[in-house]
């Protein structure tokens, strides 16, 4: 190996390529962050994948085409159900969703809201 | 020289050997989802455990359900005196010593009380005062009847109704199962009001347990924890409305009506799937006034939360809100 | 003559390799998670530069062995992983470039960040979907904190005429 034949410090060319490369990163940075982290909720019905819905954009009035009368709502990164006919209404009291583990369910209806992509809080949510 | 080139080389390889070891089974993970005793389970767990805990949940389901016409249970409240599978029969036993030891507001001969609740729920109409009474008359874990065999006969009106215990117990024979494998090392196995914590993370690192906030909003906080079993109770979603009033769906028997605790989550930390699901809902019932003897015992940890925002935390437990 | 004093220099580069991994590991520093200055990497790219590739390697090699009995299998894997690849990026580029020891060391360092960063997503993970979100930071700290091991190596050539 050569010792002393080595240049030591950084010329003007590697200086461009570092800095290009920073730059590159601190850009994908800004557009990673802009996109809020890509958290999606998954309605399944009857164990099926339904709809896929990204948390990153208020939406109202969600529905399902197979399925009547429920209606769902993505506010501030949380998924909810704004309204549904079925008795139980264990679905619209469990309010809004928005962690990896936590789900909707309608049982009547056999569906289930779950989240996916979130960095894993939890290991289970109980309640 | 040739010699220690040798041993350097040799060195080198069997190091290299032991770091290609580690990366066998960092991938057996698999999750699955059933729908069982009125809810949703999802199971985490290595792979070629998933359908011996799917068969094991749905052979309790089939034995506990009180409600449709394969139920063991159904079949029991129905012929009044039945003989019941090894399981069934452990189950009972199980629940009323449970009672019997703990405490009557949780009992599985209260089935004439909670259906007599669960019907005002359809009707929306609350029950007659004296529909309540009598069917206070039909309870009492001395109704069941065990004779030869595995037979037991229900007395009198007695009906049984396993909702306090069942999901506990069937994680216990989920755990079993999995103890007798011998080569499970991590599950988790949630059906949202019970919990089996199994083994050890892949990671090494402590379970991670968040409480959901009965009112709907966040979660109340998140508990660290070795494995374990694990239940809560709570108002939550299950309530029901009678002319603009809420009720709770759990039902002390000790006054035939429900519950109006101060408490709003209890959750129990122990090592029985059953135990830690009966407690929890006893606990609820029981409220702030015996708490003290709850935060105290050994068999067992909780994390209660009242309606003033007190919180009731065991010595031991690693809570924090976040 | 030459042969001993390497292996006695090999010794001193691995022990004071050593000691900077660990001090750096109990030092917090208000970096990203992972990020270290990685002053070890000095003493690396020293032994690349004066000594033999047998005597560099098992210098890496030995230092990783340490890591595993102080800190952890866990830590071990990724301290590993990273040191690995990053030496094997800046052997190509001494061998086969004319690139700055302080370039080099900037690019040992990032690739050093990055497979670490790969190892952490298939072992907690086991996929990289999770962990691309860290790519940048890691890249962004790899390129400082490389210019300024880089530079402290270059210095010390400069400066106090090791041979």
């Amino acid at each position: 190996m050569k010792i002393n034949a080595m240049r030591k410090f950084l010329n003007a060319k590697e200086i461009i390529i570092i800095f290009l490369i920073t730059t590159a990163c601190i850009i994908a940075l800004l557009f990673i962050n802009n996109s809020q982290n890509g958290k999606y909720a998954v309605i399944s019905v009857d164990g099926a994948e339904t709809l896929k819905i990204s948390l990153s954009e208020n939406k109202q009035n969600i529905t399902l085409e197979n399925t009547e009368n429920i209606v769902f709502e993505v506010k501030n990164g949380e998924i909810f159900v704004a309204h549904t006919d079925c008795p139980d209404e264990i679905c619209l009291k469990t309010g809004a969703i928005s962690r990896k583990g936590q789900t909707i369910v309608c049982l009547p209806k056999k569906i289930t809201v779950k989240i996916i992509g979130t960095d894993s809080d939890a290991d289970v949510v109980v309640g | 020289m040739f010699f220690k080139n040798i041993s350097f080389y040799s060195l080198l390889s069997a190091f290299l050997l032991l770091c290609s070891c580690s990366f066998d089974n960092k991938t057996n993970n698999a999750s699955s989802e059933l729908f069982v005793m009125d809810t949703i389970c999802s199971v985490s767990a290595d792979k070629d455990d998933i359908n011996n805990i799917c068969s094991v949940l749905s052979r309790v389901d089939t034995a506990l359900d009180c409600f449709s016409k394969d139920g063991e249970i159904a079949s029991l409240n129905e012929k009044r005196s039945v003989e019941c599978s090894d399981t069934l029969y452990d189950f009972i036993k199980k629940s009323t010593s449970l009672s019997a030891e703990y405490g009557n507001e949780i009992m599985l001969s209260g089935g004439s009380v909670t259906m007599l609740w669960k019907k005002a729920q359809n009707d929306k109409k609350l029950p007659d005062i004296s529909a309540i009474r009598s069917s206070l008359g039909n309870i009492g874990d001395d109704l069941i009847c065990f004779d030869n065999g595995n037979t037991v006969t229900l007395k009198d009106n007695c009906i049984l109704d396993s909702g306090a215990f069942a999901k506990g117990y069937a994680l216990d024979l989920c755990k079993d199962m999995l103890d007798s494998n011998k080569n499970s090392d991590y599950a988790v196995i949630s059906m949202t009001s019970s919990v089996l914590l199994y083994g050890s993370k892949p990671d090494n690192s402590k379970f991670k347990v968040q409480i959901r906030n009965p009112d709907g909003n966040g979660t109340l906080g998140t508990v660290e924890t070795e494995a374990c079993f694990l239940s809560t109770s709570g108002g939550y979603e299950r309530f029901f409305t009678v002319d603009g009033v809420d009720y709770c769906h759990i039902i002390d028997l000790s006054t035939g009506y429900p519950t109006k605790s101060s408490l709003t989550s209890v959750t129990v930390f122990c090592d029985s799937g059953i135990m830690s699901d009966y407690l929890s809902t006893k606990i609820l019932i029981e409220g702030t006034g015996n708490i003290n003897k709850h935060l105290n015992s050994d068999l067992y940890k909780i994390a209660a939360f009242d309606d003033k925002g007190n919180s009731y935390i065991s010595d031991g437990l690693n809570f924090y809100e976040n | 003559m030459k042969k001993n004093s390497d292996i006695a220099l090999s010794g001193i580069l691995l022990a004071l390799a050593c000691a900077l991994s660990y001090i750096e590991s109990i030092t917090p520093l208000p970096l990203p998670i992972g990020a270290k200055p990685g002053l070890a990497n000095v003493v690396v790219m020293f032994s690349a530069i004066r000594l033999n590739l047998k005597n560099t390697l098992s210098i890496a090699l030995l230092k990783s062995f340490f890591v595993f009995l102080t800190r952890g299998f866990t830590a071990f894997l990724l301290s590993t992983s990273g040191g690995f690849v990053s030496l094997a990026v800046i052997l190509i580029l001494f061998r086969f470039s004319k690139c700055s020891i302080t370039f080099t060391s900037a690019v040992g360092s990032i690739s050093h960040n990055c497979a670490q960063l790969i190892m952490a997503g298939i072992f907690y993970y086991q996929s990289l979907l999770p962990v691309t979100a860290y790519f940048p930071v890691m890249i962004i700290t790899g390129s400082v904190t490389g210019i300024f091991t880089g530079t402290i190596l270059a210095l010390l050539l400069k400066y106090c005429k090791l041979k």
